[in-house]
């Protein structure tokens, strides 16, 4: 297939915006009447309120309201999946960060300094801050009255315990195959609360109008989820919430699902006419929108003396915060992508997700795979040792692949991807030269780490397009994907561009999102745009060009299949020289007589992933549908005297199908990359023991500067055209972050000989464990 | 959060500052602003008057006297590194001046800020140890004139008194002192030290001499003068020689004994102590390389 | 109805300053920062609040031409001083080379850390015309990115550099003197009106399904 525009750097059409100062984020929103709201957070993690004194902040200057939450927990109740979230604190408070009471003032500073003047007495409860203390027996309940919770079936609280949701999956007989397999290997691995720590804090601006609208704007990734629930919640039709989505900067999962914006409207509620605005401070931004992982993952393989896998045990203790709506299918998807990039013939996976005194977890960009993969591909190098073989061989007889069958006992295709050319790639790359013998200063080491991803959709994930012909020929598109930097309107225009054969210059992608006038999305999430959205604009366009040779086919009395479509003309196949500008196809074809004839030249169209369902009593359906398969590996070196570690050179290779644009995607893995190397090294929200967090500012939480870039990244695709994105392009968003901490893990046992479980792998950890190693200690 | 109220007065001269001081409740004087805007938003300081000295003449000068090189209060860190007369002649005080925060922020803060904050943490205290620094004050009681080695006296806290105001910092020229600043922190670009330390030589001096200063790793910055006289001791005869690594490991070993590091995010005692141990052997080591005796 | 209620603090005072080329004559609040000033009182909402305490640099603007986090200095320190924001360096006719090269190079992603990224490096390229990367690595420290793992922020700011060595910034409409690199002031229009004004209003269709 020769494309013109696909494949090519072309520039992003939101990039000018961006780079001249102009690109209008949440923060830089100001509307008439507008009033400001500062939210209080609790002094307690887990406690019941006794008052709420609010008298002398309602006296505060420029105080237009003092708000509590007293009460709205039987009328607000929020949920896609458990309606566990309430939108403001009402009888007790189960996290820090939690909204517990508001002030609406005049502007933010007046708020802000009314919020000391609230009084709040509380009685205090016990706190737990990970999964494993709150499912010990006898712990407090976090929600006592879990089981009357609304939620979808098959998922949902166990009443009387901490457990938000427990997820099963069984394949074949685990039991029996661990029992046959020659060798079995365990460990226990953790991932720890992580930020999404987006430059742009969370916000919303929520707006009860005179003609009983309520308009949103909000920093997310979900305005159609945003909509219907706060329409549900406030009993109004859909169409009379309206949901504005405008530049969002930077997402990586936690501007997902209904977080912030119930609370806003809550208060918005008390000032109806007046627009309310509220930002996150780069705290509340930490403390008070959602985090990510916090897992605990137990897990063993046993195999063949041969290297054939034969079963895997996964148990995955997943701390969701004190809500769980926005953690389920995270720990869903941990447990069955457990099995990472290789096939299980017994799998016994379960994930359970536990009620903790800490921030909602939520999404965060890899969606539970991270967290698995982790564990899978750390294992892996362990299995591959004790069996005394090259974990290469070992990886390779067990790659998934055409004919395979994942956990989920879904088949897969050639057209899924080809994992093991994505692997040969960072052999060569980072393997083929021997390694760097240790000297003086520094260790060196190796590590690698194969990679599987499924979306994690839903059955309702579609996305949609609209096309529309201008008369000059130029055209309009619009879609419900939120744009977050990942660079989906050049996906768009240059999707559009290869199928209408036009130029890109001549087609204008959305700039935001307006639930007025958008075609419906579920969400922006799981690295899903450019196959499913990709494809809704591709056969959006399709139908254009049928509507036009319809219309032409009346104008030039043919059949409408002689005709040809070359993006100026349609025209008689057999005779270009018969033909009509398509211009004067696009309101319809004027005859001279003033008549006219054809459709308005637009069109809608949706893409789902097909026959993507549920899963059954054995936790088994088809929820991956499309897969994304590739390989990564890190050259570290380890300095013996400090135990800092640096990474020299990594390098990712992914079967995304078809670049659609090289530098964004080249962006996407580079970034991606940088982002787990903060994961494996140091990044890590920390909570002490009364559930306060320690770090919630830049100063405290560190990721990657420019200076810790490695001074080398390689970054290969290969393309094994899929069968359902946009010229057989799959997913790349996600993908990145998964190899990163187990290949960086893999290569200091590669440089060291010591076994790492957890992360971040910090210089102190690093040197104690040498030091204990010298010693003659057993790491 | 955003900042609370306060009053923004500009001094034009040292008296004026003083005086607006008396005058005021709750003042704070304020030069780049980078270390009291942060402690204010976060609540930890609440001053209802706010005095610039930025504008009071002089203090934003480096001038030559005869007591030495005079940094003004109101200098920022961005001139200090790339200052001729510094770099030549005080060239650990701008090799640490460079490691505080990243550029855009030097060109604000301050080197008598950074060291007035009085963090354990402060890049540019171990410089001014080494080199025996010297802070001017002007206060109700009169001008003092402190030792930078005395000046700090716990995390957050100095000598000066309220309304005191430091005006500027002598660098005496004793010695041009030589050697590097070793850091270690959690990321390599823009974060605090988790151990530093400055392991210095008076360059040229017969015999030699060596200084030794610590950050991040006690209340305070502190020098390591037993380990210092250990090697002025044994490196009379010349470093470099027989047993020099030996007498190396004694002093690291001293230093590592003379430290009180705590455990924060940014690491363990335990490893912080071993890191003192770890980089004052190879400064000292670094030192014996770059100088032929 | 809700009862407004404005408060003016007595203390504010007023500053004179020049922004993007152009005089301005405002009162400020003692504790409003340069940031706040310029994003609430000029709407020039380039320059973004990312952290509020002078990590990530999403707020960085040139003052006396050197790149300062203007969340930590406060809008009436700026009386008498020329400031340069993103809106002041170039537009859609005269990009500044590094937007310029920023856009070559894909190294805009989510966009929120751009302009203050592109005022780190103007600073940086004012004082270091060639710098090699580690002296970019070791300028840029202060500027965060979440996106893109700045490979391409990295070659973006080689490639500009190397433009700007051979063409000097004038030519490429920066507004007002520049500090160090001494730049002719009042190339083009300036304005914050007009910068406010080209902003696409929030909420137009593009399509009524």
């Amino acid at each position: 297939m020769s494309l013109k525009f696909v494949g090519k750097n072309i520039t992003r059409p939101d990039a000018i915006q961006k780079a001249t100062g102009k690109a209008r984020f949440l923060a830089d929103i100001h509307l008439p009447g507008m009033l400001y709201a500062a939210i209080l957070r609790p002094g307690y993690a887990h406690a019941r309120i006794i008052s709420i004194d609010t008298t002398e902040a309602e006296t505060s200057e420029g105080v237009v309201k003092v708000v509590t939450g007293k009460g709205c927990s039987d009328k607000y109740r929020y949920g896609d999946n458990i309606r566990d979230l309430v939108p403001m604190a009402d009888e007790k408070v189960r996290y820090m960060g939690e909204p517990l009471a508001a002030v609406i003032a005049g502007n933010p500073h007046q708020a802000k300094q009314a919020l000391k003047k609230i009084k709040v007495e509380y009685e205090p409860l016990p706190v737990y801050t990970q999964a494993l203390d709150a499912l010990a027996p006898g712990a407090a309940l976090i929600h006592e009255d879990s089981g009357s919770y609304w939620h979808l079936p098959g998922v949902g609280p166990k009443p009387g315990t901490n457990i938000a949701n427990h997820y099963r999956l069984r394949k074949g007989d685990a039991e029996k195959g661990l029992r046959e397999s020659d060798v079995v290997v365990e460990a226990e691995f953790k991932y720890p609360f992580g930020s999404c720590a987006a430059l742009e804090p969370h916000g919303a601006i929520v707006w009860f109008q005179e003609d009983g609208m309520i308009e949103i704007w909000s920093s997310s990734i979900c305005p159609f989820i945003i909509r219907e629930e706060v329409a549900r919640v406030y009993e109004r039709p859909e169409s009379d919430v309206r949901v504005h989505i405008p530049e969002v900067g930077g997402c990586f999962g936690y501007k997902s699902d209904i977080t912030v914006e119930q609370t806003i409207a809550y208060i918005a509620g008390f000032v109806p006419g007046h627009p309310v605005k509220w930002v996150a401070s780069r705290k509340e931004d930490f403390t008070s929108t959602l985090l990510g992982h916090g897992m605990i993952i137990r897990m063993k393989i046993g195999a063949m003396s041969d290297g054939r896998l034969m079963a895997l045990k996964t148990t995955i203790y997943h701390s969701t915060g004190a809500y769980s709506d926005t953690g389920v299918h995270v720990s869903i998807a941990a447990a069955h992508n457990s099995t990472g990039a290789y096939e299980y013939p017994h799998c016994d996976l379960e994930s359970i997700l536990t009620y903790t005194n800490t921030p909602a977890v939520g999404a965060f960009r890899g969606y539970g795979h991270p967290e698995a993969q982790f564990a899978q591909e750390r294992l892996i190098d362990i299995l591959a040792r004790k069996l005394k073989m090259d974990p290469f061989v070992l990886r390779e007889k067990n790659y998934l692949g055409p004919g395979k069958v994942t956990a989920l006992g879904e088949r897969l295709h050639q057209t899924n991807g080809d994992l093991r050319k994505c692997s040969d790639i960072i052999k060569k790359a980072v393997f083929e030269k021997p390694k760097q013998e240790e000297d003086s200063e520094y260790y060196y080491g190796r590590g690698f780490a194969a990679v599987m991803k499924s979306p994690k959709g839903a059955p309702f994930s579609s996305k949609s397009a609209y096309v529309k012909f201008n008369t000059d020929g130029s055209v309009v598109i619009n879609c419900g994907g939120a744009e977050v930097g990942q660079g989906l309107r050049n996906v768009v225009r240059l999707v559009a561009a290869e199928t209408l054969k036009i130029a890109p210059e001549r087609i204008h992608v959305y700039t935001e999102i307006d639930t007025q006038f958008s075609p419906w999305e579920w969400q922006t999430i799981g690295s899903m745009f450019t196959k499913q959205g990709g494809r809704a604009v591709m056969r959006a366009c399709q139908k254009t060009i049928e509507q036009m040779k319809h219309t032409a086919s009346q104008v030039l009395r043919c059949d409408v299949d002689l005709l040809e479509y070359d993006g100026e003309y349609v025209y008689l196949s057999s005779d270009p020289s018969i033909r009509v500008e398509v211009t004067k196809l696009v309101r319809g074809y004027m005859y001279e007589n003033g008549m006219v004839v054809g459709e308005v030249v637009q069109a809608c169209a949706d893409a789902r992933l097909p026959r993507y369902s549920g899963f059954d009593e054995n936790g088994q359906g088809s929820m991956g549908v499309s897969y994304t398969f590739g390989a990564q590996a890190a050259e570290i070196r380890i300095e013996k005297s400090t135990g800092k570690i640096t990474v020299d050179h990594f390098a990712s290779s992914f079967d995304v199908g078809r670049v659609i644009q090289p530098q964004q995607i080249r962006g996407q893995v580079t970034g991606g990359v940088m982002m787990t190397i903060g994961a494996a090294l140091f990044e890590e929200v920390r909570f002490d023991e009364t559930g306060k967090c320690v770090n919630p500012y830049f100063s405290k939480y560190r990721f990657p500067t420019i200076k810790d870039a490695p001074l080398r990244q390689t970054v290969q695709m290969v393309e094994t055209p899929g069968t359902i994105g946009p010229f057989g392009a799959r997913g790349i968003g996600e993908h990145p972050v998964i190899g990163p901490p187990p290949a960086i893990l893999n290569a200091i046992y590669d440089a060291t000989g010591i076994e790492f479980f957890e992360i971040p792998v910090t210089p102190d950890k690093m040197k104690k464990a040498l030091d204990e190693k010298a010693a003659g200690g057993n790491t | 959060m955003p900042l609370p109220h306060f009053e923004y007065v500009a001094a034009r001269t040292v008296g004026e500052a003083l005086d607006l001081w008396r005058e005021r409740p709750a003042c704070a004087y304020f030069a780049g602003g980078t270390d009291l805007l942060p402690q204010m938003r976060l609540g930890r300081r609440a001053p209802a008057t706010i005095i610039d000295i930025k504008g009071v003449g002089g203090l934003d000068r480096i001038r030559e006297t005869e007591a030495g090189l005079v940094i003004g209060a109101a200098v920022p860190l961005a001139v200090i590194e790339t200052d001729p007369v510094v770099r030549a002649d005080f060239p650990l005080l701008a090799e640490c001046a460079r490691v505080v925060g990243a550029r855009p922020l030097r060109n604000r803060a301050t080197l008598v800020g950074n060291i007035c904050n009085a963090s354990p943490a402060a890049d540019t205290a171990v410089a001014l140890l080494v080199l025996d620094g010297l802070v001017r004050t002007v206060g109700a009681d009169g001008a003092r004139e402190l030792p930078v080695n005395e000046f700090f006296t716990g995390p957050g806290r100095t000598l000066l008194r309220p309304g005191e105001l430091v005006t500027e910092v002598v660098l005496p020229r004793a010695a041009v002192w030589r050697g590097s600043y070793l850091r270690l922190s959690r990321r390599r670009g823009m974060d605090l030290a988790t151990v530093g330390v400055l392991v210095a030589c008076s360059n040229g001096a017969s015999p030699p001499r060596y200084r030794i200063a610590l950050s991040a790793v006690a209340p305070v910055p502190l020098r390591v003068r037993d380990a210092e006289a250990l090697l002025d001791a044994e490196g009379a005869g010349g470093a470099g020689g027989h047993g020099w690594a030996a007498t190396i490991g004694r002093a690291a070993e001293i230093a590592r004994a003379s430290c009180s590091p705590i455990t924060d995010m940014r690491g363990t005692a335990e490893y912080r102590r071993d890191m003192v141990g770890v980089l004052v052997a190879r400064g000292a080591a670094a030192l014996a390389q770059a100088w032929v005796w | 109805m809700v009862e407004r209620a404005y408060a003016r603090r007595t203390m504010s005072t007023t500053i004179s300053l020049r922004v993007n080329g152009q005089d301005e004559r405002h009162d400020v609040e003692p504790n409003q920062t340069l940031l706040a000033f310029l994003r609430d009182t000029l709407d020039l909402t380039g320059a973004k609040e990312g952290c509020n305490e002078g990590e990530c640099g999403a707020c960085m603007v040139l003052v006396d031409g050197r790149a300062v986090n203007s969340c930590l200095m406060l809008a009436v320190e700026a009386d008498g001083r020329e400031i340069i924001t993103i809106e002041g360096i170039g537009d859609a006719e005269h990009l500044h080379p590094l937007q310029a090269a920023f856009l070559k190079h894909t190294a805009v992603q989510c966009g929120f850390c751009t302009p203050g990224m592109i005022m780190t490096a103007i600073g940086l390229l004012a004082e270091n015309p060639d710098p090699d990367e580690a002296a970019v690595r070791e300028a840029m420290a202060g500027s965060l990115c979440r996106c893109t793992g700045y490979r391409q922020i990295l070659d973006a700011i080689h490639e500009a550099a190397g433009v700007m060595r051979v063409v000097p910034a004038v030519e490429f409409g920066m507004r007002g003197p520049a500090g160090p690199s001494g730049v002719a002031p009042g190339l083009m229009a300036p304005g914050s009106a007009e910068a406010a004004a080209g902003v696409k209003v929030l909420g137009l269709p593009e399509m009524a399904p």
